[in-house]
């Protein structure tokens, strides 16, 4: 008599210790595939912001061909670069009689890894105006 | 005497496999479908990631074109005739129309940003300014054509 009620209180215990198993392997595989995925969430945030960055940089340089100045006014404007973003200037000038074309390389990185690299121009004359249409 | 029979009150043999069997199965699935999420978000940022440098480096062809252009245009308008002058050293660069306007020349040209688009240029220099004007700069795709208007029903039977 004593011997058949311990039987299924046995049974449970077995049965949750191999359920606990079970959920503490398939909830660290689970955890670990969220982890991936926010990670790569916020590594697309990050080129995300730096894109929008890249694109108001060239189109102000576009106007003004002064890689400072450029940097200056769009880091203003955006609120300033991530804390943990990087970015390294590279400009090139060619001057004619006609007017200065200049080249700028941006490169954004974080922590060391290279995130975003573009190059954009302008084309600045000298002296007289263009007028766009 | 006879005692009815007890019923266990206690939770039966299986029901916590079931639940936890459950619960790995909806955790799996939220789990799969984030990283889903979240790598089509970041093939589509490193697409137009991708897009962006191709059109600011089309956008950088043709701007060197245009450097050379005023170039060309400066020094034609020291010479006698300018128009000719002007379409005999811009039609040496790769792709550049050149056309006589009113008051000096207008240049065409194309510079591809991908297989599928272009950036289509047209600039006028004037002889007796150092301004010229840009009356196109724009992005157009391999079927544009500005003759070609879409194929609607104009209204007649």
């Amino acid at each position: 008599m004593n011997k058949s009620t311990k039987r299924p209180l046995n049974l449970f215990f077995i049965e949750m210790i191999i359920a606990l198993l079970f959920f503490s392997i398939s909830g660290a595989v689970i955890l670990s595939v969220f982890a991936g995925a926010d990670r790569k969430s916020r590594q697309s945030e990050v080129l995300e912001s730096v894109m929008v960055l890249s694109q108001s940089i060239a189109e102000v340089y576009s106007e003004n061909g002064n890689a400072d100045e450029t940097i200056k006014i769009v880091t203003n404007e955006c609120g300033g670069l991530n804390e943990n973003i990087t970015l390294t200037k590279y400009e090139e000038k060619t001057q004619s009689e006609a007017g200065v074309l200049s080249k700028l390389t941006v490169t954004f990185s974080e922590d060391k890894r290279e995130i975003y690299r573009f190059t954009c121009a302008a084309y600045i004359q000298n002296g007289g105006n263009n007028e766009q249409t | 005497m006879n005692r009815p029979k007890q019923k266990n009150a206690g939770i039966g043999v299986g029901y916590i496999t079931v639940m936890i069997i459950f619960a790995v199965l909806c955790l799996t699935i939220f789990a799969v479908l984030s990283f889903h999420a979240a790598g089509s978000n970041d093939a589509l940022n490193a697409r137009a990631g991708n897009y962006l440098n191709e059109y600011y480096e089309a956008d950088m062809s043709a701007k060197e074109i245009l450097f050379k252009l005023d170039g060309i245009a400066k020094t034609s308008r020291d010479s006698l005739f300018f128009t000719e002058s002007f379409e005999e050293a811009a039609g040496e660069i790769d792709g550049v129309s050149v056309k006589a306007a009113n008051g000096g020349c207008t240049a065409e040209f194309v510079v591809s940003i991908n297989e599928r688009q272009n950036i289509f240029v047209s600039i006028t220099f004037f002889e007796h300014t150092r301004e010229y004007r840009i009356n196109s700069w724009q992005n157009v795709t391999d079927a544009f054509d500005e003759n070609t208007g879409l194929n609607v029903w104009d209204g007649t039977f």
